[in-house]
């Protein structure tokens, strides 16, 4: 599978069909990919706001070309807080439906099973804000799944990389990896 | 950087300065290899002035990085020597008209032969790392860690992210050499935008590679000359005609003429004599061997000859995907040039073949000479940033520059530019645009026809 094939098959299951905000989108896929074995063919790679995937993102902006995705900035969105200034809002259109379905015929057996449950069990990576997301998923790069890393050694680890976490980001973060933990994420 | 020792001419940059060590792996026979590959393969046919190699590209880039590096403040950093020869050996591996051998190593590699991580991996990549880590004259130079590092900084790096962001990102110098030099020997002017002013404006911030807003519109330009230089050059039919011919020569070489020497050049195993056949091809050994006056005669030579000649196959069929209905669209988007497609791409050929021998008044066109092709093309905003991230230095906080430009966001509504178009190749003749027209226009809804009755007649799982 592809990570053009993925983004579009994830928009297909998440509430609403819809995902707002590029940094969001990112990490989404970032979690869902790791869970569902896509590590490899998303290559995500430490940017300066995380984990960051080219795959996904040319993959988002295909899917718009094409008219598989609607993408817009809703006025009032414009923030003076966070890091993302301005929210793109990404849903899928009608025609990215149909497209879903005729692509969801080339999947594995079994894997859009897969990626129901995980939509429906880690529930917590979708519903949560893009800031609080991006440190976990940076505490989880940083750690590979081994939460029980000392706090100062995740920061210097994440320093190294660029990345400036507090030990409250990476409490909460921590926090939120091991919830998802116990609802069976899987981390590689 | 060390005293230079040697000062090379260079039309894009006018001297490149190469110290002692650099000048070493300069002139070992692995790097003087690339003398003899071209940069943009045969589009010499359509720009003649094309005729520049990886050889003067690789030279380019590892001075713009050098460049970046002292703008950087970055010159005696632990990884600054690495960076160098990153940049000097990063196109190594290329085999035959670069971009080409790509695909088809691609298409024809045994990644069973490989380990479970490397299996989504470039094979050309691969390749790259390998000599890098094995080269005998790269190791004795730079030594064993120093290429370690280098191979990281090309593949996977976890190191200082404004390492990397010099090698592989939106800003390297890869494309900051590529676009003026591709540009300059093409003889076009698309690719050109204000380099000295881009590279003026760069800082490393939070180990960051950034712009101050001083660079923004010199970074506009760069997004446009990448969109145009697209366009025009990369994306050139005659160009594209040009990779896919060789492409296709080289896969019937593989699979109808089975010429042993194609099989042995493309059939990566990534075995020690893969690499010692591999190093010892370039474009001219190419021609010759498989094109030359000792050739095995087949499809194969047969196309090759026909590029010799510069009779070059035609685009019978251009149209924009969304033209089709949205279950072809879907199958379509898709579409990748890989082994698991082959089926649906021949079924879509033979149909192809059968309208054009039915009544072009040509007699029985040769379905393996039919080529179907899915042009994707990036939206501009997307391309420009190499699907990545270009902060700039805004008030002292890093901001992606598209928030900064409202040039930028213009051009990245509704991903604009993108898109793909499905096209077909065919080797037929026209005498001048008008026979063209006609031929295309008479042939169009038949070809579409055909195209959606590939794609329908599914024989078999085709699973991704």
């Amino acid at each position: 599978m592809t990570a053009f094939e993925f983004v579009l098959l994830l928009f297909n299951e998440v509430p609403g069909q819809r995902i707002e905000g590029r940094t969001k989108l990112q990490k989404v896929a970032y979690f869902f990919g790791l869970h569902l074995g896509m590590g490899g063919v998303l290559g995500y790679r430490a940017h300066y706001y995380g984990p960051y995937s080219a795959e996904v993102a040319d993959a988002a902006s295909m899917l718009v070309s094409l008219g598989f995705l609607n993408e817009t900035v809703p006025s009032g969105t414009l923030e003076g807080q966070g890091f993302e200034r301005r929210k793109y809002v990404y849903a899928l259109t009608e025609e990215g439906k149909e497209a879903a379905t005729v692509i969801s015929r080339h999947a594995e057996p079994g894997f859009i099973n897969r990626l129901q449950d995980a939509v429906r069990e880690l529930h917590a990576v979708i519903e949560s804000d893009y800031v609080p997301l991006s440190f976990a998923a940076k505490v989880l790069w940083i750690t590979k799944g081994r939460l029980g890393s000392e706090t100062e050694r995740i920061q210097e680890n994440a320093e190294a990389v660029g990345w400036k976490l507090d030990d409250a980001q990476v409490t909460d973060a921590r926090g939120f990896l091991n919830a998802l933990n116990e609802r069976g994420f899987h981390f590689a | 950087m060390p005293d230079a020792t040697i000062q090379i001419r260079d039309p894009i940059h006018t001297f490149i300065s190469l110290d002692a060590e650099q000048a070493k792996i300069v002139d070992s026979p692995l790097f003087q290899r690339l003398r003899h590959i071209k940069q943009l393969a045969l589009a010499s046919l359509i720009y003649p002035g094309a005729l520049h190699t990886r050889f003067e590209h690789s030279l380019g880039v590892f001075h713009v990085a050098c460049e970046m590096l002292r703008r950087l403040g970055l010159e005696n950093s632990t990884d600054a020597r690495a960076v160098r020869f990153a940049a000097l050996l990063h196109d190594l591996g290329h085999g035959p008209f670069s971009h080409v051998s790509e695909q088809s190593l691609n298409m024809f590699a045994d990644r069973g032969s490989l380990p479970a991580e490397q299996k989504n991996e470039k094979i050309h990549e691969l390749i790259t790392a390998k000599l890098i880590r094995e080269d005998p004259v790269i190791i004795r130079v730079i030594g064993e860690d120093t290429a370690e590092t280098v191979v990281r900084l090309l593949n996977d790096w976890d190191g200082d992210p404004v390492m990397q962001a010099i090698i592989s990102g939106p800003l390297d110098a890869d494309k900051l050499d590529y676009l003026l030099r591709d540009s300059y020997f093409c003889g076009v002017a698309y690719g050109r935008f204000d380099s000295a002013q881009l590279l003026r404006s760069f800082r490393c911030v939070d180990k960051q590679l950034v712009l101050e807003r001083s660079g923004m519109t010199a970074f506009e330009q760069y997004a446009l000359a990448k969109h145009y230089i697209t366009q025009n050059v990369y994306r050139h039919k005659g160009r594209l005609i040009t990779d896919e011919m060789i492409t296709r020569a080289i896969a019937l070489g593989i699979r109808v003429d089975k010429i042993p020497a194609m099989e042995k050049l493309y059939g990566f195993n990534n075995s020690a004599a893969f690499y010692k056949n591999y190093i010892q091809w370039q474009d001219a050994r190419f021609l010759t061997e498989f094109s030359g006056k000792k050739a095995r005669k087949g499809k194969c030579k047969q196309i090759l000859d026909r590029l010799m000649a510069r009779r070059l196959f035609k685009r019978v069929f251009s149209v924009d995907l969304d033209r089709f209905p949205v279950e072809i669209k879907a199958e379509l988007s898709r579409y990748t040039e890989t082994p698991e497609n082959l089926g649906m791409r021949i079924r879509i050929e033979r149909g192809v073949a059968d309208v054009l021998s039915s009544d072009s008044g040509m007699g029985k066109v040769d379905p393996d000479l039919v080529i179907f092709k899915c042009v994707r093309s990036k939206p501009i905003c997307d391309l420009a940033l190499n699907d990545g991230v270009v902060l700039v230095n805004d008030k002292a906080r890093l901001t992606p520059i598209e928030e900064c430009s409202r040039f930028l966001r213009a051009v990245s509504k509704n991903g604009a530019g993108g898109g793909v178009d499905v096209e077909v190749y065919a080797p037929v003749d026209w005498k001048d645009h008008a026979k063209r027209d006609a031929f295309c226009d008479g042939f169009s809804a038949r070809i579409m026809d055909a195209i959606k009755a590939g794609v329908r007649e599914r024989t078999g799982h085709d699973g991704i």
